[in-house]
């Protein structure tokens, strides 16, 4: 009997079996259900995702310096002639004086951060989400045990950049601030220079939660009449206060006011748009605020 | 040797997925790289072999996404079966086929997504509702695009693998009775026996 069942299970019904469990795996596991496990998943992709994003990401830099003043090399395997050669010799001139600006950025960067630089360790970024969320997976350098931990927050000298989701080892997945359904709490304000000193002015909100909605940051709990009177103008900017976050991050920029308007589902309500003071494409190391 | 090379092709492009996502220079969205993978393994591949791949990669692909597990991994089996069904009927290295196929695979999975964040959010399944937000569909239809456009390429790179494979539909049309159509043929070949060569 037992031959006869096993014989009738073939890989149909097997698949079928596999595809209710993904159904009952999408709508009941919780959001961060096996969140270690799918960390490792991602960590065991790097010997091959971290060259592809090296490669992406000199393409990129490749495109930027391949301005109209310094144009392609010759296709087709002909032979370079020597304005052809000087032309490539550019290229990579630009290309080297490119990744020294970028590590010149980096330490200016690190410096940005200040006292907290000191309690911060940097990660390298080795991959992101295929899936059009906004996470990336980081590795920690030179983490000591028990140094990685969930619920870090992870910054750059712009900013606020996400918190850890997720650990395996010194492999941490970080979701952005920019992915949907993330939310924080902020303070809307901005920078006055005064004595040579810069102060944040605080306007008059109440407090706004700020909230990623697909790549971008808005604000949608404060009222339009709340929005003008209290007088928020393009290029304000909000910084992170949440009682929930680490003390030493509050006040950390989190994006700057870009557009205001009537929020369309609810026109009452402003929609406040943000630029995120991190572009997470852009990304290529980044601080935890481990100690 | 067939499930070491289809192993070994999964990990390669859910690794170029993981690596380039997010800095693809395609403005408004970014293309689907594991796509083309199961569009390959539904119009190409043995049914037997086909499914438990294409339902694989999407929980491979799962486990290295933020969202909710299951959703890649039933999205793509449900794209892999219907795609088997048209083995037959279309040929699989044309090029529009191949478009098409992950135009409708990204279809499926936008859908997926859609009905897995509404059911969670009017049904509160889960303790934190506020986390499932509608897909971004705009964004989505844009990578639709995309995704069309890299997976004839995509094909053309990994096309000397068929061979390596012995993905030949049209050997296997050569074999089967047409009146049987497309049904019976999935039912013969997705047997254990069937499968296992």
């Amino acid at each position: 009997m037992g031959d006869g069942v096993a014989m009738r299970l073939n890989i149909g019904h097997m698949f079928w079996i596999l595809m209710g469990l993904a159904v009952a795996a999408m709508l009941l596991a919780p959001a961060n259900f096996a969140a270690p496990v799918r960390t490792a998943a991602s960590s065991t992709l790097t010997p091959v995702a971290w060259p592809v994003r090296k490669v992406f990401g000199l393409g990129q830099r490749r495109l930027a310096v391949n301005t109209p003043e310094t144009p392609a090399t010759s296709a087709g395997g002909k032979p370079m002639n020597a304005d052809d050669e000087m032309r490539e010799l550019r290229i990579e001139l630009a290309t080297v004086t490119q990744q020294l600006e970028d590590l010149k950025r980096l330490n200016a960067d690190r410096n940005q951060l200040g006292q907290l630089r000191q309690r911060c360790t940097p990660a390298d970024v080795l991959s992101a989400d295929p899936g059009g969320r906004q996470a990336i997976t980081v590795r920690l350098a030179g983490a000591t045990p028990g140094e990685a931990r969930d619920r870090l927050a992870v910054l750059n000298g712009s900013g606020l950049i996400g918190r850890v989701e997720g650990v395996a080892r010194d492999v941490l997945r970080v979701r952005l601030v920019v992915d949907s359904g993330f939310a924080v709490q902020g303070t809307i304000g901005r920078f006055i220079e005064n004595d040579g000193t810069v102060a944040f002015q605080k306007l008059n909100t109440p407090l706004p939660l700020v909230q990623g909605v697909a790549g971008r940051l808005v604000i949608r709990n404060i009222s339009l009449k709340e929005a003008t009177d209290s007088g928020i103008t393009e290029g304000d900017w909000v910084v992170l206060s949440d009682p929930e976050w680490d003390p030493g991050v509050q006040g950390l920029k989190i994006g700057q006011v870009r557009r205001i308007r009537p929020y369309p589902l609810s026109p009452l309500f402003a929609e406040i748009d943000l630029t995120p003071s991190a572009v997470p494409g852009t990304l290529k190391q980044v601080m935890v605020l481990t100690r | 040797m067939r499930a070491i090379l289809l192993a070994i092709l999964g990990y390669v492009f859910l690794a170029v997925a993981a690596g380039s996502g997010g800095i693809w220079p395609t403005p408004g969205g970014q293309p689907n790289v594991c796509m083309p993978l199961v569009v390959f393994l539904g119009l190409l591949a043995p049914p037997a072999w086909a499914l438990p791949a294409a339902f694989l990669l999407g929980l491979g692909q799962d486990a290295i996404s933020i969202g909710p597990l299951g959703v890649y991994a039933f999205a793509y089996g449900i794209t892999a079966w219907v795609l088997v069904r048209f083995q037959l009927a279309v040929d699989g290295k044309h090029p529009l086929a191949q478009a098409f196929g992950a135009g409708f695979g990204q279809f499926v999975l936008l859908m997926v997504a859609a009905i897995q964040s509404y059911l969670v959010v009017s049904l509160s399944l889960r303790s934190s509702p506020a986390l499932e937000l509608p897909p971004d569909f705009g964004g989505a239809a844009l990578g639709g695009m995309y995704t069309m456009l890299l997976t004839p390429l995509a094909l053309f790179l990994i096309s000397p693998l068929q061979k390596l494979l012995d993905f030949d539909p049209s050997a296997r049309r050569g074999r089967t009775p047409r009146s049987g159509g497309g049904r019976s043929v999935g039912r013969d070949s997705t047997t254990w026996a069937g499968g296992n060569r």
